[in-house]
């Protein structure tokens, strides 16, 4: 199988290697150059995903791979359909990412649009692969505390080009373990669009996946997970916490749930994944994260024109840390702004365009503390008001309240 | 057979080719061994000469002649000009493929569904010629070994011809079709009487055999479908000479406006491109583009305002850019509505001159935000990243003549704008 996945890929890359190059559509207008201007974007936003043997059908790492695609990017772009993450660059800061910038946006395009020249290979800054060749395959963040791995490997057949499936792996802690860190490290980067890991201490996931022959379960549903203890989508990297904790109950058992999709490459092809996490737990005692629900209280609803707002004050001094957004299909943009007792305005976050299929935790890049009376002001927009009736906005904040409880630091003994 | 194995198979059998050397060698292909080559017996030479290098020569698409110049020029016989810049034709050779008008990554032998975004495949020109792996100096119109070491198999180079440019041919308003392949040009050159004609991806006039539509004169929104119900529409036939599309549409008072409703192909989609015409056309009028009281007719490396600004370009623009934000910000407001008047007017084609003159000034910006206060700053932020994004969209859709999908670039463009105006207090 392996061998077959190695064989296509090497056909897939001579593909775009041999691909035939049309002439763009306008002469070349682009001041911008790949080598000198766009290949730094790429690197910096697109690289976690448009890499070779990523997730995406195609690499945008070497000119020959990028500029068959010219025409595709510039309408994913201005779409906003890529980056499929974007938490708006300067409305609110984050840890990695998000969407590009004004600038970056209109040197892609622009060359994109002007006749994708090339430029001169010796302008190209320095690529943080370069001379790096085995950090893909080492954990970001160091030797893990503890690895876990699924199982038994799962494999997405070849007639089905989707699938969502969630994976029980025991944590095997004999005691409650303050983490620090979860790094994901997917089995099958070309296929796997996300890893949603949670905690569950009640048995019931374990429960389903032994009702299922395959590897895994499907959820039914209703079901219910605890704590978000990770959520990632390629290109994402794992975050160390500074100074807080996830709490893993003893015995509980870790979640996952993999949303599996295939590119248009690997179509006909079966395809095995094994996906693995590093958990780094702290060996001090620091306070735990709780997660908090920020969305629209029952029967408040987008209006005619697709509006939602909603507003929720705070009780208690919290830091914020970190987001993960759940948003109904369809919204054009979604947002929400600290408004303290004094009218102080800050801006969390904003997000053009989201997508639920690209579900993931957005961490702030420094906590951001919010004293008790700040009000929390969640503006949407949709291009149709949503049909479901689960809320079309949620978001789990990830806090740390004044005076949480700590979860003790673990001892030498973990699985 | 295989999608993917398809689409490996026949781009086996090419040779990437930039302008520049971008050179990639021929792979050994063994035509009986990959399910893929089944596609190769309905292939055109392009593919067939490449699986055997030394192909029988009767085997290649004919040899013609062009300028070097201007490749849109092909001629069958050898010995003449060409008849825009009179210079002595060469020999090239030439052949159809068929590619993704997004994903030019596929190469087909013959027209489909693009295996990546579901859109019909369009008809791709290619310029045939070989050169040898180790000398790529070396040019050759057909097959053979290298003619430096007597050896190696000379391996093919692929080059897609350009895409011709948008000048109308008949003084009219030329429009590219959303499949980035067809491109029309409206014309109204006598009361009562508007004309279409359809050209190829290389200015080529298309007689209109497969191509139908209607000119729609009247519509409205009905609210019950959320659809345009068109009141007043006449068929678009086929002149006499069968070289173009027209319809008889009564006498109109002047400015009207006619929108197009085309189908290039039986059960193709339908396009939509919305003409302006404040007068008769005139067939050898000089194509200029519309001035206004705010600009120039042509801003192409025009300075704008301010004396001693910094400088900044974009593609084929260049404009002066004030130091202060607060004259940014006006500028901005200045080309807001600029591109509004052109729109209103129906000016497709000359939006993006305005909009990305107003991009630039807005990425100008930038540095200033840091002084707004909160609020502004915030407000500022999004506006600008929303009115580069509007600005490149009205680039695009100016270029398609599709009224609505302006109008909807036009809205981000539009309010990112008054927002800057608004955090400069610009009225």
């Amino acid at each position: 199988m392996h061998r077959t996945i190695v064989l296509v890929a090497a056909t897939l890359a001579l593909v775009i290697a041999l691909a035939p190059a049309t002439v763009a559509h306008k002469p070349i207008t682009s001041k911008y150059t790949y080598h000198q201007d766009v290949f730094p974007v790429f690197e910096a936003k697109c690289s976690g995903c448009h890499a070779p043997d990523a997730v995406a059908p195609m690499s945008l790492l070497t000119y020959e791979d990028a500029y068959p695609w010219a025409q595709s990017i510039k309408e994913e772009l201005v779409n906003l359909s890529m980056p499929p993450w974007q938490a708006e660059s300067g409305f609110g800061a984050f840890k990695h990412g998000g969407s590009l910038t004004a600038k970056e946006l209109d040197i892609v395009v622009e060359w994109s649009n002007g006749g994708t020249p090339e430029g001169e290979p010796v302008d190209r800054p320095p690529s943080h692969a370069d001379g790096d060749d085995d950090e893909s395959a080492a954990w970001i963040l160091g030797p893990p505390s503890v690895v876990l791995t699924m199982p038994a490997a799962y494999t997405l057949a070849a007639d089905t080009l989707g699938a969502t499936r969630y994976f029980v792996i025991p944590s095997g802690f004999a005691r409650d373990t303050p983490i620090r860190a979860v790094d994901v490290r997917p089995g099958a980067s070309a296929i796997v669009r996300s890893v949603i890991v949670y905690v569950d201490s009640t048995g019931a996931a374990a429960a389903l996946d032994a009702e299922d022959p395959e590897p895994g379960f499907e959820a039914p549903a209703g079901f219910a997970t605890e704590q978000i203890l990770a959520a990632w989508v390629p290109g994402q990297q794992a975050v160390a916490l500074d100074a807080a904790a996830f709490h893993v109950p003893a015995g509980a058992d870790l979640i996952l749930r993999i949303a599996y999709k295939k590119t248009w490459t690997y179509e006909g092809l079966a395809v095995e994944d094994r996906t693995a996490l590093g958990l780094h737990v702290w060996e001090q005692t620091v306070p735990t994260i709780e997660a908090m629900t920020l969305q629209p209280s029952a029967g408040v609803v987008p209006d005619a024109a697709g509006n939602l707002r909603f507003t929720h004050d705070l009780t208690r001094d919290v830091e914020l840390l970190a987001l993960v957004p759940d948003i109904a299909p369809g919204a054009l943009v979604v947002q929400i702004l600290a408004v303290g007792a004094d009218g102080r305005r800050a801006p969390i976050i904003r997000l053009a365009s989201p997508r639920p299929e690209w579900r993931t935790r957005y961490w702030l890049q420094s906590p951001l503390a919010l004293s008790s009376g700040t009000r929390l002001e969640v503006q949407a927009l949709f291009a149709e008001p949503p049909s479901s009736a689960e809320p079309p906005v949620r978001f789990l904040l990830d806090l740390v309240a004044s005076g949480a409880p700590v979860t003790e630091a673990a001892p030498d003994e973990l699985p | 057979m295989n999608r993917l194995l398809a689409v490996a198979a026949l781009a086996c059998l090419v040779v990437a080719s930039r302008p520049g050397p971008v050179l990639a060698q021929v792979p050994e292909v063994d035509a009986t061994s990959m399910e893929g080559m089944a596609t190769v017996g309905a292939a055109p030479a392009v593919v067939r000469a490449l699986a055997d290098p030394l192909v029988d020569e009767s085997e290649l698409p004919p040899l013609g002649w062009t300028c070097p110049m201007h490749p849109e020029i092909h001629e069958t016989h050898a010995g003449g000009f060409c008849a825009i810049c009179r210079m002595d034709l060469v020999e090239t050779r030439r052949a159809e493929a068929w590619t993704c008008p997004v994903h030019s990554v596929i190469l087909e032998a013959e027209g489909g569904i693009c295996p990546i975004g579901g859109r019909e495949l369009i008809p791709i020109r290619l310029q045939l010629t070989w050169t040898c792996p180790d000398h790529l100096g070396v040019s050759s119109l057909q097959p053979g070994l290298c003619p430096i070491d007597g050896e190696q198999r000379l391996v093919q180079r692929l080059a897609a011809l350009p895409h011709e440019d948008h000048t109308p041919k008949h003084g009219g308003t030329f429009f590219m079709a959303p499949d980035n392949w067809h491109h029309l040009e409206g014309t109204y050159p006598e009361p009562g009487r508007f004309v279409l004609h359809v050209y190829d991806n290389y200015s080529k006039p298309m007689a209109p055999a497969t191509i139908s539509g209607r000119a729609v004169l009247e519509e409205t929104y009905d609210v019950a479908t959320d659809q345009l119900l068109e009141l007043v529409a006449y068929p678009l036939l086929a002149s006499r000479d069968r070289r173009y599309l027209e319809a008889y549409i009564g006498t109109q008072d002047l400015p009207t406006e006619i929108a197009a409703k085309v189908r290039f192909e039986p059960d193709g989609p339908e396009e939509r491109f919305d003409f302006r015409f404040a007068g008769l056309t005139t067939e050898d009028a000089p194509t200029l583009l519309t001035p206004t009281p705010e600009a120039p007719a042509d801003r192409r490396d025009v300075p704008v305002t301010t004396p001693g600004a910094a400088s900044a370009a974009s593609g084929t623009l260049s404009l002066s850019i004030p130091n202060l934000p607060g004259e940014i910000a006006a500028e901005i407001a200045a080309r807001n509505a600029h591109v509004e008047g052109l729109i209103r007017d129906g000016a497709f084609t000359e939006v993006w001159i305005p909009a990305l003159e107003a991009k630039d000034l807005a990425l100008a910006l930038t540095p200033h935000i840091g002084r707004l206060a909160v609020d502004r700053r915030i407000q500022v932020h999004v506006a600008v990243k929303e009115l580069v994004r509007a600005a490149w969209l009205l680039d695009w859709y100016g270029d398609l003549g599709n009224r609505q999908r302006v109008e909807s670039a036009y809205a981000i463009f539009g309010r990112a704008a008054t927002d800057i105006a608004g955090a400069y207090d610009v009225p």
